[in-house]
């Protein structure tokens, strides 16, 4: 699993540079991404505009992501592309996640 | 594998893949991009495309991870067939029963749940009733599940 992630002012962003989050990376996607986050307070925005298609063990990973999250982070998600909203709104996860279109609205956008 | 023709009641379809693949995450990741591209070729939606591949890789995953708990040593068969405007996927596999009582269906998240009961799996038959027109699973009597999803395009 490819990913990157660099500070964009306010907002730390992780981006998956691979098209799949299926159950072939899923535990990968978590552990190789919460390294990224761990150390790191604040805001976190999960890139995920690259990414084609994510499956139920991939919706999985993201929400282990979430969870993972301390007192003093938050994680938001950006770039959904029509077929991974897909799935975000039938098990209705996009009510339970802040989503933006793209990174740069995440980055400026006022949270909390 | 042998494995006996499932396809009745569709006779006359137009058989668009017959796959047989080891029973692994990576096997089934190639399968369901093959399945999404030969669909793709026919000139399907990219909107029912998008929901059959997802559907096809939860029933794919649900083989590997529960008939042969990522033992890694099963077979898969998987058949993409269409007939007029069905597209009828089945999978078969040699793996454990499917445990009929024992289905981990979750519904979609309730409004205002706390983060921690938010389930971080078992979505996958949840995707498969919701995008599949009929879902049809049997045993048979030689011990391979046949499980056959029909979708409308």
């Amino acid at each position: 699993m490819n990913l990157s992630s660099r500070q964009m002012g306010p907002a730390h962003v992780v981006t998956i540079d691979s098209n799949r989050i299926d159950a072939a990376v899923a535990i990968q996607f978590k552990d190789q991404v919460r390294a990224k986050i761990a150390p790191i307070e604040g805001r976190h925005i999960l890139d995920l505009s690259n990414v084609e298609f994510v499956d139920s063990s991939g919706l999985g990973a993201i929400v282990a992501v979430m969870k993972m999250m301390e007192a003093n982070q938050t994680l938001e998600l950006a770039g959904l592309n029509p077929s991974v909203a897909k799935v975000f709104s039938l098990t209705r996860m996009d009510t339970v996640f802040v989503i933006h279109s793209n990174v740069e609205e995440g980055v400026s956008a006022r949270v909390g | 594998m042998q494995i006996p023709d499932v396809s009745g009641g569709f006779g006359k379809n137009t058989m668009l893949l017959d796959l047989e693949f080891e029973s692994d995450f990576l096997s089934v990741r190639e399968a369901v991009i093959s399945a999404r591209d030969v669909l793709t070729h026919r000139q399907i939606g990219c909107e029912h495309v998008t929901k059959i591949e997802l559907a096809v890789a939860e029933a794919l995953n649900n083989v590997v991870e529960h008939a042969y708990k990522e033992t890694c040593d099963g077979m898969i068969c998987m058949k993409v067939e269409q007939s007029g405007k069905s597209i009828i996927v089945s999978v078969m596999d040699h793996g454990l029963p499917f445990p009929s009582n024992k289905l981990s269906v979750h519904e979609p998240v309730p409004a205002g749940v706390a983060l921690a009961d938010i389930p971080e799996g078992g979505f996958g038959w949840y995707f498969i009733r919701t995008i599949a027109e009929n879902v049809n699973h049997r045993r048979s009597k030689d011990g391979i599940n046949h499980l056959q999803m029909e979708f409308l395009v």
